[in-house]
């Protein structure tokens, strides 16, 4: 299971498990944390995998990102790469 | 019969039995088809290349790059989530307006491209509602067939008729198709809706979450939006102009596509070329080679010969023999071998003595691009949506499509029979 921390401060992150996929629902405190999050968007919406990982960014702000079963690992490896999280283990 | 044509009827034969079975990727039949023909003798190599529709595979991967780039701005997306939340999150709305959407920009350009675009913000759109995205993709596939019809522009068929007949400008075109186009268009969403209003039902929450999502967000890039767009509309301006410029619309689009990529920077290179969609091409390039085998053995000139010949050369008959055939044709066969064998024949009957030939090529267009909704294979859309959707991991069959779409090309193509009828015989 790989399990991650981050900065609350800087962002905050609640999950849902859903049968298929898991909900993510992601609030960023500073707009340097807002580009970090555009950046994983970008990565996942650039690839021609088009259901893996999806974001709506809500009127208020939030964003929802509906993560497929088998892209948690991605998803969340790549959050990290783009600074999201503040660490990421094994465990 | 030649010994070579039942030869190339058997492996055209066994290769769409292969193709519609789906035991194998539909790429590599093709592909093994089309070398059939070759490795037989049936055609030279020389002979498969010249069959080879270069315009078109050039088109496709022209905006194919256009899309990619113009995609990564969000303004497709904010355009079907602007629409979502105008159908108030309503699924059998929402899919009416992409539905709508999709048609009205098939008409302006090509049905791959407008797909391309519209296909992941449908499957966000599905995934947010908790719906099977099935059921809007076949109506998007049926949808920019039709939308297709309308223009010069809008599908390859057409594309090549008005590259073939000087006279059939982008206006003709437009004057001519668009009005049966947004009959057959209301029909069929009339129908979208009793087939799927069941099936698309979910909760107020769910439709609610739709309501609250913000579109503007979708838009990553405005710098680029603006230089997409630029572009974009350029090369629609270029597709119009194109028989006046005497230049393909494979060189529009290709010219569309390296100019975005000269102004967006090398940046952009490796990722829109490799998005391309490679297996698609090659299996268009298989369908070429394939189909090359029957029309050099004459199969396909014996079959619209014989057909025509049943006419008797009256305009009428002949016309609505022309939309049927090409439509039931269409529906099983790629269209664009089709329609360029039936363009030298057409041009032919105008020789033979039928003095008004212009009901007959419209004829052409409505039967050969309506009829490309009938079964999976009778579009480059309909493969491109199929192959998009089983790589997400949800299949549409053929049978499954064929349910859906098989009826409803049968009712766009008896409107055409009436508008046709009505139109250039008796008003």
């Amino acid at each position: 299971m790989l399990l991650y921390t981050f900065d609350e401060s800087l962002i905050t992150i609640t999950e849902a498990a859903n049968t298929n996929d898991v909900t993510f629902q992601i609030s960023v405190h500073t707009e340097e944390m807002r580009r970090r999050l555009k950046q994983v968007r970008s990565y996942f919406e650039d690839n021609k995998d088009y259901t893996d990982v999806l974001f709506y960014t809500q009127a208020d702000g939030t964003y929802e990102v509906i993560v497929r079963n088998d892209s948690i690992h991605p998803f969340l490896i790549h959050a990290f790469r783009f600074q999201c999280l503040k660490s990421l283990q094994w465990e | 019969m030649t010994n070579q044509a039942i030869m190339a009827i058997g492996i055209f034969l066994v290769t769409y039995a292969f193709i519609i079975s789906e035991k194998l990727h539909r790429t590599i039949v093709a592909m093994s088809g089309g070398i059939l023909m070759v490795l037989f003798g049936i055609v030279s190599q020389e002979q498969a290349i010249h069959h080879i529709d270069f315009n078109t595979l050039g088109l496709l991967i022209g905006m194919m790059i256009l899309v990619t780039v113009t995609a990564q701005t969000g303004v497709f997306k904010y355009v079907a989530i602007r629409a979502a939340k105008a159908a108030k999150g309503k699924p059998i709305h929402i899919l009416v307006y992409l539905s709508i959407i999709t048609a009205v920009a098939s008409a302006f350009l090509d049905n791959v491209t407008t797909v391309l675009l519209i296909v992941p913000v449908t499957f966000s759109i599905a995934r947010q509602l908790q719906l099977n995205p099935i059921p809007f993709l076949i109506s998007e596939i049926i949808a920019s067939n039709a939308g297709g019809t309308a223009t010069l522009i809008g599908d390859p068929p057409n594309i090549m008729i008005g590259s073939a007949v000087p006279e059939l400008d982008f206006m003709a075109f437009l004057v001519n198709l668009a009005p049966v186009i947004i009959i057959i268009m209301a029909a069929t969403v009339l129908c979208f809706v009793l087939i799927y209003r069941k099936q698309l039902v979910t909760s107020p929450e769910l439709s609610a979450k739709i309501m609250q999502l913000n579109e503007r967000d979708e838009i990553t890039d405005a710098v680029l939006l603006k230089k997409s767009l630029s572009v974009m509309a350029l090369t629609i301006v270029g597709f119009m102009l194109h028989g006046a410029l005497q230049l393909e619309t494979a060189t529009i689009a290709l010219t569309g596509a390296f100019l975005l990529l000269l102004l967006t920077g090398e940046h952009y290179l490796d990722d829109a070329i490799s998005k391309v969609e490679w297996n698609t091409i090659f299996f268009f390039i298989g369908l070429f080679v394939l189909v090359s085998g029957l029309v050099e053995t004459g199969v396909i000139a014996k079959l619209a010969g014989e057909a025509i010949n049943l006419t008797g050369g009256d305009p009428l008959h002949t016309s609505l023999l022309i939309l049927w055939l090409s439509a039931i044709a269409s529906a099983f066969v790629d269209n664009i071998p089709f329609v360029a064998t039936m363009i030298p024949m057409i041009k032919e009957m105008g020789a033979l003595g039928i003095t008004n030939l212009e009901p007959l090529w419209w004829s052409l267009a409505l039967g050969a691009c309506l009829g490309g909704n009938g079964t999976l294979i009778g579009a480059s859309a309909n493969v491109i949506v199929a192959g998009l959707a089983s790589k997400e991991g949800y299949n549409i069959s053929f049978m499954g499509f064929l349910k859906v779409a098989f009826p409803l090309m049968l009712l766009s193509i008896v409107i055409s029979h009436l508008y046709v009828y009505l139109r250039y015989f008796i008003w």
